[in-house]
């Protein structure tokens, strides 16, 4: 009910979990195991987060991907949670219970269902970046998969947008995509790339006015790149080699096609058309094909044979071109039955000024002239020839001319600023002895008595106000008149279509400026099925808009003639990558770019150009071209080279994604976003980014980790050396002005990787410098005291100021305070490790906005220790990093526990949005005689590359039973499956083998494919060809085929005796029952029950509350006793909970979903209780020292005793005026190695409590370590900005105390002063040690494991923190290890979370791979009782060894342990391994 | 552009090169310095040692001047930089959060400002190309940051930026912002020599022709100190120690150049020779 009284609508059964790390899959997968529908959204590639890049972990050194990848595995499997990686939210609507989500969906360029994670396209990249996952210290390519093991698995690619070049470009030439691929040398692929978007290479390597230069975003550093050189030295390098022919293109159209005018235009549409299947005829005018190219621009500039090479492989497609055929009315040509006309002529008429004289004899105009020359019928020219203009085909003109040997004058009547030529074009005509003559006019040309040109009458002329082109309007100067002789006048002044062939009748309509008139978006002109397009509709315009006009013309007659919508479908827009200044200065300052000027292009020398019409630019050599290549600053990262594109053989890849939006709706949200590495560059103390042998603690793992980039050697980065000395530098980014708070784990996995580093290298000296040593969770103290007297590692107390490099070895100096002398110490070392802080990540911040909840100001998500899983805003969940720093374990009970939370409130709706599968009758094949299918993966080319497929399924398909064999590009695509289900139904296959890749990441696709077919799952089997055959043998062909071939016969054997297996069902007993009823207890029962099922609290006291009834206060000044009440009243009152005072455990037994426990409850008696699952809460107490005059003096007390005192004698308190607290009494000492983890912060409690009673207490705090962890190192700084004093003593040299006169004389040597200090306090503290409850008894009687202190075992330390290694029973609270208030009550919702994932379903699945014993053969030896890990076989009352399918976990160990060969593991019978192995060695057919 | 200018004692004494050269460049480049009229000491020495009263008053009285002079206030010496700085803070906080708005320049940051950097990079100058030295910023150029207001106190780039203008190859080194013992030059020599000595010895290790500063006493006491080394029978050095003022004065080959140089003790005309810069 609302406050309105209203009935709620029924909540959403779904839960959107952002961030998919450890503690995002985690939540996911509870939740999605305990009948909710997940969505789990990763900004991200790939799930699996931090601990995906981690090497280690503390303190069981299991190898981090080896513990995690079956998470991942399992999280992609499990089919109610919808995995959406590149994805963050972007907007929430609505209100707990009922959210609307809408999520954005990032372009990933790959589509993830299509990718089948061959890698192919990453092989054929071209662009090197620093690797995401080896924090940059490798590199990757743009197309990436973050590891080899994400999740899923697929490609992405990483693309910044479109790079400004391409963007500039009128065809869209991927610019950078070429140079990407020049840089590697491909010049065939660099060729293709470029000719995908227009047909003329060499052209524009030559003459193109190259507008992606100046949109080049490296003109903000230097100058841009010469790609116009780069494009031509590419078909300077293709076309050294002869030729191939092009294979011409059948027509599929019938629609025929007519282009008028065989120029860049028509031709570039005509090639287009050709493709897409019209049969096409261009009518050219001229002798020669190619238009203006051909015989506008000179031979010098532009060689006929480049023109000729790519025309021919435009007409050898079969285009019918009628050269010497003008049109000379276009009606004719609709004559002939074409559906479609292009007229496409080019402006090849040149204008002459209307000046007196403009007509007499020797005076050309620019195309006329050009032409003939071209043609090989030049005109005679005098000896002084005078150019009129200045643009450049006035260049063409004027050193065409002087090719002809003569004295070229150019008259323009503006200044060289405004000359409208290309500056380099201007350069060389000067160069060649051109003379300019700027700000003078033409007003006549002089004839002599013949018609002939004598001279010109020039003006001079000044630069007015800009006119509408912007230039300045030249005027003339009045009087200025002056006359230059000469023979010869050509007109540069600007050339026009001509037009004249078509007839006004056609019914194609004119602009004013005689262009045809058309539609700007269709190029369609004024009569259906007429089209114009390039400089007939443009005007003048250059060769790549003449192109990109045929693209676009092409593609509209095509539109035409289909009937389709004649305007163009909207692309979407994508963004264009633009730099700033700023990026270019951030680029510079992180090395990535170097100033470097541009590599000019070498000429012919002057001398030789005036003689010849030799081609003047003699283009890049291969080192130029690299050289300049190099300087391309690849904007966009992906290039768009297109090398992916053509090499995936699925389709999967698009470059035209955009961002997409999609709206969803849940019940809860669970906020797991995680955190990122403090930038260390900020505390340019210590050199990281400047220095290369300083690196972050993460950029170490992955130098531990095998697949980083040194593959496991420890070398430093700068020479790739091993380090002998390494120094670990603790607190970089925690505990400093700007990050208040402790980052919890550094302490540890730097002493983890100071191991590791020695495991690896025996040679390495590491040293960790610290401030505190803070190893306060399970285990960790034990960890550190054998990292130090085991494994070499040197700890030094002092905060490192400064590190110092040499220049010379590049080793690096550290200065520090060596307690030992009192001074000042300076040591050199050979690599730093920064054992950098947790920061909450970027993209939580932003997050945190849009959702509205509160965070801390250090950026972490606000919570209360009552309910440390809620953010302020109701029905938004957090755990991990985000909710503050932590360890794995810790986030993985809080992922759990935030499951429990966010679940909570929707149990009314669980199950409402999971979908269950049918799936079709198993046939029956037992008996059968069995016919085996194998099916071969090629997976592109990693195995096809390397192993003979066709022959290897050849070899397949002649093996006993196999009776069909195939082969297939990627087995695992959707196609395929579809491929193998319809040959088990024709071919009758009762077994099936995959010859592919690894059973860990594909197995659970093949068996369920089969599935679909009607066979058993475990019908199946796998031959593992790639991973280990031909990615190991790459090199050797013959031999990897000849395994493989091995591998197969294996596969093959084994299958012939694998048999249906077939899983149980037993029902669930759906109560829980809770053991212990203190915080844990309560706040689990009470969790239970919030999620629909009834409880059994049991408690051995007769009352509930446990320990909490001893505290009074949390250290943020919370009211502990009221909530304590409030929380008992909750679990009394709870009518699903019924509690067990005074009770106490005496029987076990069953298993999970039915276990039935023996209770002797008082004045009832005995009573069995049946339940489905258990949760351990059986708490701890607070230790009574026998030291430190303990009982013996009434002034000594424990810290419990002094917050009771605190709450219940405040004035007594305050008038003490002097407390000393002695910390780590009867912990981390050789009885309890173990740190209690609660003091330090009790003991800060209590001393701010002092504090605040009486501020003139003196407080002393003795402490050997102040372990106030995470976010409770700010009480510690409060504490001591309040005046608490806090003291180190060394563990060797502990405190004394004495009774003197009645009081208390408490001394020590203080380390740090060097001298010994003593107190006499009224009040002497002890802050003793938590010890565990005395669970012996009920640890037996549950076959559960505890430590050596006594503390319950979980399953696992890192991943299943609150499990049992028995599946149904779990743990939490200080049964587990000593911990604060709200890591019990988050335990606690993380068993609850575990627990539902059993309670929640109606029965469970038993059986499948599991051990089964041949009671005949049994001799009750009792091995497989003592090798089993899970505790799981007992010798039942026949006297034979029983195991329990519903707890068999599959592993095999009694079976291959098993003296009488009584036990056999289904599946991995000895029948199918002897199989198998006799195959092995069986001879190679 | 006019800014006020806090000469500072040293600046009138024994650095005359460097007020001489810093005045000079900001002409060249088109900033006229005012210098401040009746300025008193600003307390670096004895007072800000003995009387935190009278190390505020002394300087606070400098920044009233400098405040009826309604212009920014530029400050060469290093140590002055720091006791102006600190009591403008003081003084702004003393205001109740109202933020006064002189600002406190150190010379290179003057330098570095918008109108002075356009001029250098875009004026006509000689490179100093081939010359590789170090830049030695000091504690009190930079640090504390708080009260210097410095981006980046740990590692600071702004000088390196200036002599990079104009053709200095100004190499990496770990000791940027160490200590040079400059407030203990008379009192105890032996921690100066031992602190002088080291980073005359990693300057060399580093490379450096020469070591470049923008603090008076930074400059005498390498400058000075090299000779007791040597004869201490330390490493003689001979490292020329320059004011970066006076190098911008060289690429701009102002006239009194040589004159700057023939007061330093190591003589710096050698390494400019050798790289074939003659001096007017």
């Amino acid at each position: 009910m609302n406050e309105n009284g209203r009935r709620s609508a029924q909540p959403i059964g779904a839960v959107m979990v952002v961030g998919g790390g450890v503690g995002g899959m985690q939540a996911a997968l509870d939740l999605a195991n305990s009948g909710f529908k997940v969505y789990l959204c990763e900004s991200g590639t790939a799930i699996g987060g931090r601990m995906a890049q981690l090497d280690k972990t503390f303190p069981t050194n299991d190898c981090s991907m080896c513990i995690i990848s079956p998470r991942l595995v399992e999280t992609a499997r499990q089919k109610n949670i919808l995995l959406m990686t590149d994805t963050d939210v972007h907007r929430v609507e609505g209100e707990a219970g009922n959210f609307s989500v809408t999520v954005r969906h990032k372009p990933r360029y790959i589509d993830v269902e299509k990718c089948t994670g061959c890698s192919e396209c990453a092989q054929v990249c071209p662009v090197v970046i620093p690797g995401h996952f080896d924090e940059s210290m490798s590199r990757q390519r743009a197309a990436y998969k973050l590891y080899p093991q994400a999740v899923p698995n697929a490609f992405a690619i990483e693309k910044r947008g479109i790079a400004a070049c391409r963007n500039a470009c009128p065809t869209g030439q991927r610019v950078q995509g070429y140079i990407a691929l020049i840089r590697e040398g491909r010049w065939d692929d660099a060729l293709r790339v470029i000719k995908e978007d227009n047909p003329f290479p060499g052209i524009c390597g030559r003459i193109c006015n190259h507008r992606c230069e100046d949109a080049c975003n490296r003109r903000l550093l230097d100058q841009p790149l010469d790609i116009r050189a780069l494009k031509r030295f590419v078909t300077d390098k293709v076309y050294e080699k002869p030729r191939l022919p092009v294979t011409p293109i059948e027509p599929f159209q019938d629609k025929r096609v007519a282009i008028i005018g065989a120029g860049p235009c028509g031709l570039t549409a005509a090639r287009d058309l050709k493709r897409a299947g019209y049969p096409v005829t261009v009518f050219e005018s001229l002798p020669v094909a190619g238009g203006m190219l051909r015989v506008g621009v000179p031979e010098y500039r532009l060689p006929a044979e480049i023109i000729e090479r790519e025309i021919a492989d435009i007409i050898d497609l079969g285009v019918d071109l009628r050269l010497n055929s003008p049109v000379t009315n276009l009606n004719e040509v609709f004559g002939q039955g074409f559906d479609a006309v292009l007229i496409a002529v080019g402006a090849h008429e040149g204008i002459r000024l209307p000046i007196p004289g403009a007509d007499l004899k020797g005076v050309f105009v620019n195309t006329i002239f050009l032409r003939d020359v071209r043609l090989g019928r030049a005109p005679k020219l005098g000896s002084r020839v005078i150019v009129i203009g200045s643009g450049d085909v006035a260049m063409d003109c004027a050193r065409t001319a002087v090719r002809m040997g003569k004295e070229v004058h150019i008259h323009y009547r503006r200044t060289r600023n405004e000359a409208p030529a290309d500056p380099l074009e201007i350069e060389h005509a000067e160069e060649e002895g051109v003379t300019f003559h700027y700000l003078s006019n033409p007003v006549e040309i002089i004839g002599d008595e013949k018609g002939h040109v004598q001279g010109v009458r020039f003006i001079r002329m000044e630069l007015g106000e800009p006119d509408e082109t912007g230039r300045s309007r030249p005027q003339a100067l009045a009087g200025s008149e002056y006359t230059v002789a000469c023979e010869s006048v050509i007109f540069s002044v600007g050339q026009r279509a001509g037009l004249g062939f078509i007839p006004e009748s056609v019914g194609v309509g004119m602009t004013r400026q005689r262009t045809v008139a058309v539609n700007p978006n269709t190029l369609a002109a004024t009569r259906p099925g007429v089209f114009a397009a390039g400089d007939v509709t443009s005007g003048t315009a250059f060769v790549i808009e003449a192109v990109a006009a045929g693209h676009k013309v092409a593609s509209s007659i095509d539109r035409y003639l289909r009937g389709e919508e004649m305007e163009p479908a909207l692309k979407p827009e994508l963004p264009v990558v633009r730099f700033t200044k700023d990026d270019i200065a951030d680029r510079l300052a992180r090395g990535e770019a170097h100033t470097k000027a541009r590599v000019r292009v070498r000429t012919l020398s002057q001398h030789d150009r005036v003689r010849t019409f030799e081609e003047v630019s003699l283009g890049f050599t291969d080192e130029e071209a690299e050289e300049e290549a190099a300087r391309c600053l690849a904007c966009g990262v992906c290039s768009e080279c297109l090398s992916c594109v053509y090499k995936c053989g699925l389709h999967a890849i698009d470059h035209d994604m955009v961002e997409t939006f999609e709206d969803v709706q849940v019940g809860s949200i669970i906020l797991a976003p995680g955190y990122d590495v403090y930038d260390a560059t900020q505390s340019e103390e210590y050199g990281f980014g400047r220095f290369p042998n300083v690196v972050n603690s993460l950029q170490f793992e992955r130098i531990l980790s095998a697949s980083g980039p040194t593959m496991g050697h420890v070398e430093r980065p700068f020479d790739r050396t091993p380090p002998r000395k390494i120094a670990f530098l603790q607190c970089v980014g925690s505990r400093d002005q700007h990050h208040p708070y402790c980052s919890g784990v550094c302490c540890m996995y730097a002493t983890k990787q100071a191991i590791i580093a020695r495991e690896h290298d025996r040679a390495i000296e590491p040293t960790i410098f610290f401030i505190d040593m803070r190893a306060y969770g399970k285990g960790f103290d034990a960890y550190f005291e054998r990292a130090r007297s085991e494994h070499g590692v040197r700890y030094v107390r002092s905060m490192v100021s400064r590190v110092a490099e040499s220049p010379d070895t590049k080793g690096l100096r550290i200065s520090y305070l060596d307690e030992a002398s009192g001074s000042i110490k300076e040591e050199d070392f050979d690599l730093v490790v920064l054992s950098v802080g947790m920061v909450p990540s970027q993209g939580s911040q932003g997050l945190a906005k849009k959702l509205g909840i509160d965070l801390s100001p250090d950026g972490f998500a606000k919570t209360d220790t009552f309910s440390p899983l809620a953010t302020s805003k109701p029905g938004i969940y957090t755990c991990g990093v985000f909710q503050g720093p932590k360890d794995i374990p810790e986030t993985v009970a809080q992922a759990s526990g935030a499951a429990a939370a966010a679940s909570e409130a929707l149990s009314p709706s669980r199950g409402t949005m999971v979908a269950g599968k049918g799936y079709p009758t198993e046939k029956a094949v037992e008996g059968e005689e069995p016919r085996i299918g194998v099916f071969v993966c090629r997976c592109g080319s990693n195995i096809g590359g390397v192993v003979d497929v066709p022959g290897l399924k050849e070899y397949a398909g002649s093996l006993g039973n196999v009776v069909y064999a195939d082969e297939n590009l990627y087995t695992c695509s959707q196609d395929t499956q579809e491929k193998i289900k319809k040959a088990v139904e024709e071919h009758c296959l009762n077994r099936v083998v995959v010859a592919s890749c690894s059973p860990r990441t594909h197995e659970p696709l093949f068996q369920e494919t089969i599935r679909e077919a009607g066979l058993n799952p475990y019908l199946f089997e796998m031959a593992n060809i790639r991973d280990q055959c031909s990615w190991v043998h790459m090199g050797q062909k013959e031999e990897a085929t000849a395994k493989a071939h091995d591998l197969v016969r294996m596969a093959v054997a084994s299958a012939r005796f694998s048999e249906p297996l077939h899983r149980l069902t037993k029902p669930v007993n759906k109560r829980g029952l809770v053991i212990g009823g203190g915080l844990s207890g309560m706040s689990a029962a009470l969790g239970l029950a919030g999620q629909g099922f009834d409880v059994f609290l049991v408690e051995k006291e007769a009352e509930l509350g446990g320990m909490l009834r001893r505290i009074y206060t949390t250290i943020d000044g919370k009211d502990v006793q009221a909530f304590l009440k409030g929380r008992i009243e909750q679990v009394m009152s709870h009518p699903r909970v019924s509690v067990l005072l005074g009770t106490s455990v005496i029987g076990f037994s069953g298993y999970l979903g039915n276990f039935k426990t023996l209770l002797s409850i008082p004045g009832k008696g005995e009573e069995e209780l049946e339940h489905g699952a258990v949760i351990v809460a059986t708490g701890g107490s607070e230790l009574k020292p026998k030291e430190y005059l303990y009982g013996d003096a009434p002034q000594v007390v424990t810290q419990l005793e002094l917050e009771g005192m605190l709450a219940n004698d405040p004035s007594g308190c305050a008038a003490l005026s002097e407390v000393v607290m002695i910390q780590c009494v009867g912990s981390r000492n050789e009885e309890r190695p173990y740190c209690s983890r609660v003091c330090c912060a009790e003991a800060v409690k209590n001393a701010l409590a002092l504090k605040e009673r009486n501020r003139d207490t003196r407080v002393v705090v003795l402490y050997r370590d102040m372990r106030t962890y995470g976010l409770l190192e700010e009480h510690y700084a409060r504490a001591r900005r309040a005046g608490v004093l806090f003291l180190r003593y060394d563990e060797k040299q502990k405190p004394e105390a004495i009774q003197e006169d009645g009081r208390i004389l408490v001394s020590f040597e203080s380390p740090v002063l060097r001298k010994r200090l003593s107190f006499r306090p009224d009040l002497l503290v002890l802050s003793a040690a938590t010890l565990p409850a005395d669970t012996g008894a009920l640890a037996a009687l549950m076959k559960v494991p505890r430590t050596q202190d006594g503390f319950f075992l979980e399953a696992h330390m890192k991943l299943r923190p609150v499990d049992f290694a028995t599946d149904g029973i779990y743990l939490c609270g200080v049964a587990h290890s000593p911990k604060m208030i709200d890591e019990c009550i988050t335990q606690a919702q993380a068993a609850v979370s575990r627990a539902c994932t059993v309670l929640s379903k109606e029965q469970i699945l038993v059986g499948g791979v599991v051990s089964v014993v041949d009671k005949e053969k049994c001799a009750a030896c009792l091995s497989c009782v003592r090798v089993c890990p899970y505790n799981v076989p007992v010798i039942d009352a026949e006297g034979a060894a029983e195991i329990e399918i519903a707890r068999c976990q599959g592993c095999g160990i009694c079976a291959s342990e098993c003296p009488a060969q009584a036990i056999s593991l289904q599946h991995f019978t000895s029948e199918q391994i002897n199989a198998k192995s006799r195959a092995l060695l069986e001879k190679r057919a | 552009m006019e800014i006020s200018y806090y000469p500072g004692c040293a600046l009138h004494g024994s650095a005359r090169e460097y007020d001489e050269s810093t005045r000079a460049v900001a002409k060249l480049l088109g900033a006229e310095l005012r210098e401040l009229p009746d300025w008193n000491c600003c307390g670096a020495s004895s007072a800000h040692a003995s009387s935190e009263a009278l190390a505020f008053d002394l300087a606070n009285r400098n920044l009233s001047i400098a405040r009826q002079q309604g212009m920014d206030l530029v400050v060469p010496c290093a140590a002055c930089f720091s006791r102006l700085r600190a009591a403008l803070s003081e003084a702004d906080s003393l205001k109740e959060g109202q933020k006064g708005n002189l600002r406190v320049l150190s010379l290179p940051d003057f330098f570095l400002s918008a109108g002075l950097l356009d001029a250098l990079a875009s004026c006509e100058k000689r490179s100093l190309q081939g010359l590789k030295a170090v830049c030695y910023y000091g504690c009190l150029l930079v640090r504390p940051p708080k009260v210097t207001g410095a981006a980046h106190h740990e590692f600071p780039q702004g000088m390196d930026r200036l002599m990079e203008l104009i053709g200095v190859e100004t190499l990496p080194w770990s000791h940027k912002t160490d200590c040079c013992g400059g407030s203990l030059a008379l009192t105890r020599t032996d921690i100066v020599l031992a602190l002088t000595g080291r980073l005359l010895e990693e300057a060399r290790r580093a490379g450096a022709e020469a070591v470049i500063v923008a603090c008076p006493l930074c400059q005498s006491n390498l400058d000075s100190r090299q000779h007791d080394i040597a004869s201490g029978g330390g490493t003689r050095y001979d490292m020329p120690i320059f004011y970066f003022t006076e190098l911008i004065g060289i690429s701009l080959n102002h006239k009194d150049a040589s004159r700057w140089l023939k007061r330093h003790l190591v003589d710096p005309t050698k390494v400019l020779a050798s790289k074939g810069l003659s001096l007017r």
